[in-house]
């Protein structure tokens, strides 16, 4: 009966693909590493070592560092963005609180120095080629 | 008799299609510092899913070399399976990213980054699609304004997949992934436009013209159609096609049916569908297409034919409008004086409900048909069968060496189901028992 084997099909395939998303997950993860501390990009503005890293695994799924760069700029008070942001993060994503300072001082000197830019989710892909 | 195709290949081909997005993200990773587990089997989720939604196009395509070898049913069967499990990945794939901080932000179409926005549309677009075909009945959806949300929603969903998986620029960023995302897409949009577009326009210039529509009582209408000059149109018995109602087959309302007339070749070409009003198409515009009308036909579909199977006799158990393919079957197999023993059980309410009395009373001297008519709620007075067919009657009417005879099975679903269920338990195997179900929605 038709109906019999593709519900059954269905069935297997289902297997199929879960075992596929778990495996991904895995495997995506197995060559990775932490990447080395940022490099310093002005002198007058040093980014925290590992801050953009760590934005990079917490935030930059879904944010892009050039938008807040933007708002860090134009803001008239940053020391009020910068207090803002910390209450803010205290209750949005996962990050520690240490490593939300630290992302939000990365942000602040990224700004203020012109630091590197991260695409939400593609992180350090110029780290990752090699370039500075 | 036509050999049945390997599942196997089939299968396998359509889980590479599913996982190819996948597998590319893997290979061209361009994550360089670690992250969640858990995050990265959620983005597995989403790219398979994108992969099955965009099978799921091809599987309703009604692409020839696709469709031929299992049937249309098997394929919508198949369709509404795979659409199920969509769903579930695209719920686990936003609900699962809980673990990296994106809450119910995730869900929201209205707002927030435009990354998220897109996913949460794409999200809600699949329940929507996904609910109404699951509860079409419960929610008095009628048919016609569900194959529009289907349609409308399924683009819009593929639409905002692609956008979100663009904006999101994660696995993405890598080129080959980005490049199999679009050829994706464009694999869908060039679907879409060959049964929404060219199909359609391939039709148009083949018209078919109503040439009869009698009614046969039982709330039954006979409509025949005669194709255009010079036009043949093979089938095989038991096949069905689509009719097309509208003043063009473009975004024209249609409907499965089985086609009822026999496939051996007429002088006329015509061929007959019998229609039961079960609704505002049946029920309304059937029984308003009056000879002279212009319709299409597209077709024909489906693996429930004899013609495909090699029974040394058959077994053919209608239920109400299921007698439809049954009559294409017995006239093809008498056109062609195929004297193979038949057993027709025709199920109805009652004699009021029976359509084609004289003809299959007529068939009984060109075939070596034994016909039994099994009533739900018959007259005084009746002497034959009653209620529903059960094992016992088909033990009783079965000849006592019935091995080798194929069954088809037509009628309401729980009829079926029920009767495979019987079938087999009296020992028919299970590849000699065949079934069409459309009533999918």
């Amino acid at each position: 009966m038709t109906h019999v084997t593709v519900t059954r099909v269905v069935v297997a395939l289902t297997g199929v693909f879960i075992a596929a998303a778990l495996a991904f997950g895995w495997l995506a993860n197995r060559g990775a590493r932490e990447p080395e501390p940022a490099p310093v990009v002005s002198e007058t503005a040093p980014v925290p070592p590992g801050g953009l890293a760590l934005f990079e695994r917490h935030c930059g799924m879904c944010h892009e560092s050039a938008d807040l760069r933007d708002r860090i700029r134009a803001a008239p008070d940053r020391e009020a963005l910068r207090r803002q942001w910390l209450d803010f993060l205290s209750s949005h994503g996962d990050a520690s609180e240490e490593e939300d300072r630290t992302i939000v001082e990365a942000l602040m000197a990224g700004a203020m120095g012109g630091g590197r830019v991260f695409r939400p989710g593609a992180g350090s892909l110029s780290h990752r080629a090699g370039t500075p | 008799m036509r050999k049945r195709p390997a599942p196997f290949p089939w299968v396998a081909g359509y889980a590479a299609i599913a996982l190819l997005p996948l597998l590319a993200a893997l290979a061209g990773d361009p994550f360089v510092s670690t992250r969640s587990w858990v995050t990265d089997v959620s983005v597995g989720f989403g790219f398979i899913a994108f992969g099955l939604l965009v099978l799921q196009f091809g599987l309703v395509s009604r692409f020839g070399p696709a469709s031929q070898p299992f049937g249309s049913d098997a394929l919508m069967q198949a369709h509404r399976g795979m659409g199920i499990l969509v769903l579930a990945f695209v719920v686990v794939h936003p609900a699962v990213l809980a673990d990296s901080g994106v809450g119910w932000s995730a869900w929201n179409p209205f707002g927030g980054a435009p990354a998220l926005q897109t996913g949460a549309v794409a999200a809600w677009a699949t329940i929507v699609i996904v609910v109404t075909s699951l509860a079409r009945r419960r929610l008095h959806l009628r048919y016609e304004w569900w194959q529009v949300i289907h349609l409308t929603g399924a683009v819009v969903v593929i639409v905002a997949a692609v956008a979100h998986m663009t904006l999101l620029a994660g696995y993405t960023a890598s080129t080959p992934v980005r490049l199999i995302v679009w050829a994706y897409a464009a694999l869908v949009l060039a679907l879409l436009a060959r049964y929404r577009l060219y199909r359609p326009f391939q039709l148009a210039r083949h018209p078919w013209t109503v040439a009869a529509n009698d009614d046969l009582g039982g709330s039954t209408r006979l409509l025949r159609l005669r194709p255009a000059i010079g036009r043949t149109f093979r089938f095989q018995p038991g096949q069905f096609a689509w009719l097309l109602t509208g003043r063009t087959p473009l975004f024209s309302e249609q409907h499965p049916l089985s086609i009822a007339s026999s496939a051996a070749a007429r002088r006329d070409g015509d061929i007959e569908f019998a229609v039961k009003s079960l609704g505002d198409w049946s029920g309304t515009t059937v029984p308003a297409l009056a000879p002279g009308r212009s319709v299409w036909v597209d077709g024909p579909f489906g693996a429930f034919t004899p013609d495909r199977v090699d029974g040394r006799g058959f077994v053919l158990i209608a239920g109400g409008i299921g007698i439809a393919p049954m009559r294409s079957m017995l006239h093809t197999l008498a056109d062609r004086g195929d004297r193979r023993p038949i057993v027709l059980f025709y199920a109805a309410s009652d004699w009021s409900r029976v359509v084609f009395r004289e003809e299959i009373e007529a068939l009984k001297g060109r075939l070596a048909l034994e016909v039994i008519y099994v009533f739900e709620r018959p007259e005084p007075g009746w002497t034959g069968e009653r209620g529903f067919v059960t094992a016992d009657m088909l033990r009783r009417h079965l000849p006592a060496d019935w091995s080798g005879y194929d069954a088809f099975v037509c009628g309401p679903l729980p009829m079926m189901t029920a009767l495979e269920r019987i079938l087999l338990a009296i020992g028919m195997p299970a590849n000699r028992i065949h079934t069409e179900r459309f009533q999918m929605v």
